[in-house]
């Protein structure tokens, strides 16, 4: 799994342009930050095909802050090692070309050291927030100057495999399970009616209507008691959705009928739609201005 | 096993290459309507100020959606795509509202970006102005004018009935269950100016096709003013 996992993280290729609705990151050319007072840093690079020098080795990550004194050393070899130290992964994609770096700061936080090393590449920092609502660096993807462009993070749920959306299904975060099960409910169709059905008893709504919309659009056969219960769901995007997959119900319309009255407007819309449907040779002007004038009673 | 592939296991995410930068675009809804020799119309006249853009006129259509979660926000999109009839050279207005509370426009719900003035179209904020006819008569009557006969920017007596008309309207939504709404109405209302040509001063707009769609926030422009 690990290889499996370091393998994906490897095969990144490509360009970035906008990175949206995912844990926030930071790419391209970061500003050099200015030194703390009475440190002095630098990062000298070298093409020279000149064997790596083994003089000096001197990285350390202690309080959550990075030094590095290293004369001459591999790029792989010292992103590598301060990887290990700093606990989180460094990983050099796309083609780099080799270099010797000789790099010496002292106590720098670990981002700001890590920026200072790579200013002359492209580079994604990802930071995710813990527990204790402290943000904090996870990992660093390296690219050549340039390299970096038209890439853009994806969610897990669009390469996770079948089994890893499954483990999904329990996560804490209802955006996850959300995620998941919409995504299970297209891969794996009627197969998955029972990880839909469950996940339709989610206490979040979020979830219950990600389970359904997306049956919906995989043309998953929901019974039809579980879609009518639906509609007494606390959550209006449910209702909406399940009063949507009754449309072709052969009691649509009595169904429909009973939702004329819901407290959301789009609920009593469709219902509308369905339960007095249109008809070109009816007044039209008649349904919309009783949808418009349609007083709302407190859902159930 | 090293704790930064410990790590790197938690990472949830994979940088990947996109090839295509667009956002794919999903069809939630496609209609129709007055396809058997009815129309859609009204006299009431398009209304509209800058702080409650998109009233007046008559709800001509409404959809309800379910507008799936995608990443990094929605866009919407709403098309009209129908041929419209104008009396006494009235202005066929549209405005566009999603979730107007009882399909009325306002502020927050217009489709239109900005709430402005009246436009170049004259219509009110908040409207479109799709098509804007003129009688067959050597002079004419427009917006409750009579005895025209100049023309409109020029072109002189003519006659404009059913021209095709298409608009596209994007908007910014969240997900969740959303109202879509369109608006018909005129310029001067159900008023009739005197001598006056027609019984009436509707406008109308028939064999229509309706189409909903959705797509991430596009990278290059996420509905948002252009130069």
């Amino acid at each position: 799994m690990t290889r499996l996992i370091l393998a994906r993280a490897w095969a990144v290729v490509a360009a970035l342009v906008a990175i949206t609705g995912v844990a926030p990151v930071s790419a391209g050319q970061q500003q050099d930050p200015r030194p703390s007072a009475g440190q002095s840093t630098s990062v000298n690079t070298s093409t020279q095909s000149i064997k790596p020098s083994d003089l000096k080795s001197d990285i350390s990550f202690t309080n959550e802050r990075l030094s590095v004194n290293v004369e001459r050393r591999s790029l792989a070899r010292l992103v590598e090692e301060i990887s290990d130290r700093a606990g989180i992964p460094v990983m050099l994609a796309g083609k780099i070309p080799h270099q010797l770096l000789s790099v010496k700061f002292q106590n720098l936080p670990l981002d700001q050291g890590l920026r200072q090393i790579f200013a002359n590449y492209d580079s994604f920092f990802f930071y995710s927030v813990d527990e204790q609502g402290i943000s904090r660096l996870r990992a660093v993807w390296i690219y050549p100057k340039g390299g970096g462009q038209g890439i853009a993070p994806v969610p897990a749920e669009k390469w996770a495999s079948t089994n890893e959306l499954q483990g999904m299904l329990s996560d804490k975060d209802p955006d996850v399970r959300g995620r998941a099960i919409e995504t299970l409910a297209e891969r794996k169709r009627q197969a998955a009616l029972e990880a839909v059905l469950k996940s339709l008893q989610d206490d979040d709504g979020q979830v219950r209507v990600r389970a359904l919309y997306g049956a919906l659009k995989a043309d998953m056969e929901i019974p039809e008691a579980v879609l009518s219960n639906l509609l007494n769901d606390t959550s209006p995007d449910v209702r909406l959705v399940a009063l949507q997959a009754l449309a072709k119900s052969p009691n649509a319309r009595p169904i429909a009928e009973r939702a004329l009255n819901d407290s959301s407007e789009a609920v009593r819309a469709l219902a509308h739609e369905i339960a007095e449907p249109s008809d070109d040779t009816t007044d039209q002007s008649q349904q919309l201005n009783q949808l418009q004038n349609n007083q709302p009673q407190q859902n159930q | 096993m090293k704790k930064h592939r410990i790590v790197l296991l938690a990472v949830s995410l994979l940088l990947i290459a996109t090839g295509a930068l667009a956002q794919e675009i999903s069809r939630l809804s496609a209609q129709f309507k007055n396809f058997d020799g009815t129309e859609t119309t009204t006299a009431v006249a398009a209304t509209g100020t800058a702080s409650v853009p998109g009233t007046g006129g008559a709800l001509a259509y409404s959809k309800a959606v379910f507008v799936p979660f995608l990443s990094g926000g929605q866009v919407l999109y709403i098309t009209i795509s129908a041929v419209g009839d104008n009396h006494n050279g009235e202005s066929n207005f549209i405005s566009c509202n999603i979730d107007g509370p009882g399909g009325v426009g306002s502020l927050a719900t217009v489709c239109n970006p900005t709430p402005t003035s009246f436009g170049v179209d004259i219509a009110p904020p908040g409207w479109i102005g799709l098509t804007h006819h003129f009688s067959y008569e050597v002079t004419y009557t427009s917006n409750g004018l009579t005895g025209l006969s100049s023309g409109d920017g020029g072109g002189g007596t003519s006659d404009e009935h059913d021209n095709a008309y298409y608009y596209t309207w994007c908007k910014r939504v969240g997900a969740g269950a959303h109202t879509v709404n369109l608006r018909l109405g005129n310029h001067t209302g159900p008023t009739v100016c005197a001598g006056c040509a027609g019984a009436n001063n509707n406008v109308f707009f028939e064999k229509a096709f309706f189409y909903i769609d959705v797509s991430a926030t596009p990278p290059f422009g996420a509905c948002t003013k252009g130069m």
